[in-house]
């Protein structure tokens, strides 16, 4: 099997798989990269708006060199903040006023297009940091290395960046989409097909996957390299003699202007978006073709020579995985308006707050054993504060830090017991044992025991079970508690809830 | 039916935020970073303990602040301010 279709996703799972600490960071990044890619769309249109406004304007002597000022890449309250700051400091400046550079207008441009686009996030400002200087890397490297082919990389690499800069979320997405595009032809789609179309689609899927993988292994300051190195000099051939010629006194931040200012309006933009508009029309031509060769693809696994490919089993349904984060993995049995949703709020006095949405079941359960609704909904706000409270203590899994996943889970069960024995709360009670539907003494052989209680310990309405990380309760612990717990005053089960933390673990 | 089916099981789902180690800066140019000491209207001086933020709405960072005695509190930084860098 040729790599690139169904093995492409296996790939990008693969991809996705990593470490939560690495999670954390492409979250930041994919985040600021969602942020910038608005903040983008918005300044180029006021970037271009104002080019033409200048080119207009440049036969008057209004502008000298067309680029673009650091204050028209503002948003119009900061651009006021700015007039009134400039009219303030003024009466301080003392001798003459310094003409301002190219590189001093692009400098303060670029401290501006990225004030507002990282700034309103939350990527740190070392990360910032790391990026531009390995952008500067790259794009001095690019320089020097001038004349080397980037040919079939570029017209791909633009693809993923198209009218926009996002820090690689859309190279994800395009070589996704390739992946499952390809993933529905098969290989024999490529091997079989005529020649151009199949080259075609070997090339991007290859590229795609090149693309994919490479970004995936860099870090933030090589992510930067990469992208002043090869993405730059593709949407801005004009700003690499800027920097050719300036290379050592331009501010870093500076030639990240002049790409961002030229890539709006400039003609390669244009030619890029044809190229763009060409490939998707292509790619589509290719889903198109692959529909009638689906079945041949069944069929050819059994031909002489190729090796038989397995079906693929259905889903069956899952008795032990009983809920993750989102509706994956889910048992068939648990509907997503059985999910108890913990909505966040953040008062006048800045305190977030999360609030349990207890689902009326529970509610009826609490009745059942005599508490009145108010009180049930309580003791569920408090196990919710008190998970993320340990949550917050613990944070993601690190095996530096943590040891085993085990050993996480552990801890995490042990700071959450501390937080709510510390609250001594008489109706929620942690680790509690049963035994044929009796209170039990800890560890007493054939007992079951649940993470959280709530209720009068010896009569609880339900029952709260965490888990973390890859963790799922067993089939033999489903039997316990049902067997083991009391019943509910009118002989029926008490309802049970299922957390599985930290978000993102079952991804 | 199985006994496992008979059980009213529910999933919680909790919007947690991920974590970050980087200092955040602020609309107004303050850097805040694990450590710092800020201090809050209600709860006086604590110690930033964690750095995040939520993917879902509302979006923003938030800071993690130790108050001791076992006081802890999730904060939107905008409303603290600093008392000491670290």
């Amino acid at each position: 099997m040729s790599h690139g279709q169904p093995g492409d996703n296996q790939n990008h799972e693969r991809a996705e798989k990593v470490s939560p600490s690495d999670r954390a960071e492409k979250r930041a990044s994919q985040k600021a990269g969602g942020e910038a890619s608005g903040s983008m769309e918005d300044l180029n249109k006021s970037v271009v708006a104002n080019i033409q406004e200048k080119r207009a304007s440049r036969s008057s002597g209004a502008t000298k060199d067309g680029f673009v000022s650091a204050d028209s890449l503002l948003p119009k309250e900061k651009k006021q903040k700015r007039i009134e700051q400039k009219t303030e400091e003024k009466p301080e400046q003392k001798g003459p006023e310094k003409t301002e550079t190219i590189t001093d207008k692009a400098t303060k441009a670029a401290q501006q297009v990225f004030e507002s686009v990282y700034k309103a996030g939350t990527i740190g400002i070392a990360e910032t940091g790391k990026f531009l200087k390995g952008m500067g890397d790259g794009e001095r490297e690019f320089v020097e290395e001038t004349g080397k082919s980037l040919a079939v990389a570029k017209d791909y690499y633009g693809q993923a960046f198209k009218g926009k800069v996002n820090l690689g979320a859309d190279i994800k997405e395009f070589t996704s989409a390739i992946g499952q595009t390809l993933g529905t032809a098969g290989d024999y789609y490529i091997n079989q097909v005529p020649k151009g179309q199949a080259s075609l689609g070997k090339d991007i899927s290859e590229t795609g996957k090149a693309a994919s993988d490479h970004w995936n292994s860099l870090d933030t300051e090589h992510k930067g390299k990469f992208f002043g190195k090869e993405v730059v000099p593709l949407l801005v051939p004009g700003a690499v003699g800027v920097v050719a010629k300036d290379i050592e006194a331009a501010n870093l931040t500076g030639k990240a202007s002049q790409a961002i200012a030229a890539f709006a309006g400039s003609e390669k933009m244009m030619e890029l978006e044809q190229k763009l508009t060409a490939i998707q029309s292509k790619v589509q031509q290719m889903q198109e073709l692959a529909k009638p060769l689906q079945p041949a693809y069944a069929t050819a696994s059994e031909a002489p020579g190729r090796r038989p490919i397995a079906p693929i089993e259905a889903p069956r349904p899952d008795d032990h995985i009983l809920m993750m984060k989102g509706d994956k993995g889910l048992p068939q049995g648990i509907k997503p308006s059985e999910k108890v949703h913990v909505s966040r709020t953040v008062d006048a006095k800045a305190v977030v707050s999360h609030k349990i949405d207890v689902p009326e079941e529970v509610l009826k359960a609490a009745e059942k054993q005599g508490l009145d609704r108010v009180t049930a909904q309580e003791k569920l706000q408090k196990v919710a504060e008190s998970i993320k409270n340990a949550y917050y203590q613990i944070g993601d899994y690190d095996p530096k830090i943590h040891g085993t996943e085990r050993a996480y889970g552990n801890r995490f069960h042990e700071v959450l017991r501390e937080n709510l024995n510390k609250q001594a709360d008489p109706l929620v009670h942690t680790e509690a044992s049963y035994l044929k539907g009796s209170q039990s003494e800890w560890g007493k052989l054939g007992t079951s025991r649940v993470d959280i209680s709530l209720g009068e310990k010896n009569e609880p309405f339900a029952s709260l079970c965490l888990k973390t990380l890859k963790a799922i309760p067993s089939a033999q612990q489903e039997r316990g508690w049902v067997r083991n717990l009391p019943k509910l005053k009118d002989g029926t089960t008490p309802p049970r809830l299922h957390v599985k933390l930290p978000p993102g673990a079952d991804e | 039916m199985s006994e496992e089916e008979e059980i009213p099981r529910f999933e919680m789902v909790m919007k947690l935020p991920y974590f970050v180690t980087e200092p955040i800066e602020l609309q107004d140019g303050t850097v805040l970073a694990i450590g710092d000491q800020v201090e809050h209207v209600d709860f006086g001086c604590g110690t930033i303990i964690r750095i995040g933020a939520y993917d879902e709405e509302p979006k923003g960072p938030f800071i993690y602040v130790d108050f001791g005695n076992d006081v802890r509190k999730e904060l939107d930084p905008s409303f603290t301010h600093i008392v000491k860098k670290i």
